[in-house]
């Protein structure tokens, strides 16, 4: 079974498929997905404490878990050298050979590097400026044209006030898109709210969504 | 002729000399290499250990610490406080300069306090336990874009912290320099960066505190909200309407970036359905939103940003699609350019 399939599995558990119809028929022809999905919610059930007491009576799973760690008993044992670290080791370097062989050739034929690398540094001139237009701090950081006090918030600059008059850009449509997609970010897994501080980072004179001019 | 004859020997003679030291030049190069290599092999699982460490660390620890946010030129200040115990997990982020604004989420919803715009805006979380817990960072899958190498310890906020270096392989998405606290994991300090280094945002703990135990009232919101507007997405499920349930594809996808899953979810201030398509390269996440055209006012035409997050949006038919995510403007410019409907499967739909 993939990790694909799994995850599919438990995002059909937490309803969070839009498409399910396919994961279903799996499900239903597939006796270890079948298998795999009561377990899901066994553990589901014994985390959450849902177990009937007939089933589990006295099942905390939790302290039982913490009273097993206890008595575990604490193994103090030399490292001990290892041969497979030793073939890995000798691994890298034939790899490494190998490599240094590559490199020998295309370095020993500039033509065949050098049509490599054209097609790369032509790749997107549009992108660079917009990169470029990014470090700008003096086109980023406008000044909210309106920061008068209970105004709704219209804190959008315009980089190029011409070309976006009749464009702006609401926060509140933005904030709401961000929230779904924080929630769903991968890297909210490895920062938590984090991602949250571009939202409550805002202060009163600053800009929230400052808009990028590179309309055609 | 005679002279040409010897222009001729000469220019042999330079290319030679040329070849020679180029020669030169890669045995030195290829001798360096396998120490490289082999390094390299082994800090792989130092890294991977170090990013599990890390996303254990953030949900599963109590603590509460001030934090400065830079974006370009700006700077604010932020506490967080993350609580864990038997309710699950908890967080309330509280900006400490200005706004007042606050950010309290749970198991169950987000909720965003905007003292600012009077406003309350509420959204469904993700839980948080699904099953299995999966860890989403895969070392492999990362390598695929980036480059990762540890760079030594430095201190963050009184902590002693290992630095990780996560570099970009193309422009299609930024680099991370982390620094990760040495005991706990917890992430301590991020420098943001576009394909040249240069930093485009950054995070840093200047206090930071942990805690066996924090209490309800410090997780409760500090503004009053009861004369403010309140805007909350139902909580019953959104099924597409007829009209919107129609396929979308992405046909321009930059390199390593997969559809992860696809869901329907409400706006909360307009109470409109959305599409949500999610993409990602195993590190950055890119949310394509599609919903039927109304108000058009509101639309987030062509390219905007918010820090570090990039956001494109264009009309399609009687659709609307914004794209957003913590990529470079180009990414979200060629993802949302690229949506276009899927051919029609005959027989499916009306």
């Amino acid at each position: 079974m993939s990790d694909k399939a799994k995850e599919r599995l438990s995002a059909l558990m937490d309803d969070e498929l839009v498409d399910f119809e396919q994961d279903i028929n799996h499900l239903q022809d597939d006796d270890s997905l079948k298998q795999r999905w009561m377990r899901y919610h066994l553990i589901r059930d014994v985390i959450s404490g849902h177990l009937p007491d007939a089933v589990a009576p006295d099942f905390d799973l939790a302290a039982r878990v913490s009273v097993a760690l206890e008595h575990e008993p604490t193994i103090l044992a030399p490292r001990r050298f290892q041969p497979r670290q030793l073939m890995k080791q000798a691994a890298g370097l034939a790899i490494a050979a190998t490599v240094s062989a590559i490199a020998i050739i295309s370095i020993q034929n500039p033509d065949i590097s050098q049509t490599g690398v054209t097609p790369l540094a032509a790749a997107d001139k549009q992108g660079e400026k917009v990169v470029a237009f990014n470090q700008n701090p003096a086109l980023v950081s406008l000044p909210a044209t309106n920061s008068a006090k209970g105004a709704p918030l219209s804190r959008t600059a315009h980089a190029h006030s011409h070309k976006s008059a009749g464009n702006r850009a609401s926060t509140s449509k933005f904030s709401g898109y961000l929230l779904n997609h924080n929630e769903y970010s991968v890297s909210a897994n490895m920062q938590g709210m984090l991602p949250y501080m571009r939202i409550v980072g805002a202060t009163q004179n600053q800009p929230v969504i400052i808009r990028i001019a590179n309309e055609k | 002729m005679r002279n040409n004859r010897l222009l001729l020997v000469l220019l042999r003679i330079s290319r030679r000399c040329y070849r020679q030291s180029l020669k030169r030049l890669v045995i030195f190069v290829s001798l360096l290499m396998p120490l490289n290599l082999v390094l390299a092999d082994q800090h792989q699982e130092e890294i991977q250990a170090w990013l599990e460490k890390m996303h254990s660390a953030v949900h599963g620890l109590s603590y509460e610490g001030i934090f400065v946010y830079g974006q370009h030129n700006q700077l604010s200040s932020m506490k967080i406080i993350h609580s864990v115990d038997k309710n699950g997990e908890r967080e309330r982020l509280i900006s400490m300069d200005g706004s007042g604004r606050e950010v309290i989420r749970d198991n169950n919803r987000v909720v965003c306090y905007l003292p600012d715009r009077n406003s309350v805006v509420v959204q469904k979380s993700r839980p948080r336990s699904n099953f299995p817990p999966r860890f989403p960072i895969d070392i492999n899958t990362l390598q695929k874009n980036y480059y990762l190498s540890l760079d030594g310890k430095g201190k963050v906020a009184g902590y002693i912290s290992q630095k990780i270096n996560i570099l970009p392989k193309d422009k299609f998405r930024y680099g991370y320099h982390l620094w990760v606290e040495e005991k706990t994991g917890l992430l301590l300090k991020t420098h943001l960066v576009v394909e040249d280094d240069i930093p485009v945002e950054q995070f840093m703990f200047t206090q930071l505190h942990f805690y066996d135990h924090i209490s309800d009232e410090q997780l409760k919101p500090g503004v009053d909200s009861s004369q403010f507007n309140w805007f909350e997405a139902p909580a019953k499920k959104q099924h597409a309407s007829s009209k919107a349930a129609r396929n979308w594809q992405v046909k321009h996808l930059p390199a390593g970036f997969l559809p992860d899953i696809k869901r329907m979810t409400t706006l909360p201030e307009n109470l409109m359905p959305v599409e949500h398509l999610i993409f990602s390269d195993g590190l950055a996440t890119v949310s394509v939103f599609i919903e039927e055209m109304m108000d058009s006012e509101n639309n987030l035409r062509g390219g905007s940003h918010m820090g570090a997050v990039h956001a494109f949006g264009r009309a399609l038919d009687d659709f609307y699609v914004t794209v957003i995510g913590e990529v470079p403007f180009v990414t979200v410019k060629m993802i949302g350019e690229s949506v276009a409907p899927a051919v029609k499967v005959s027989g499916k739909n009306d």
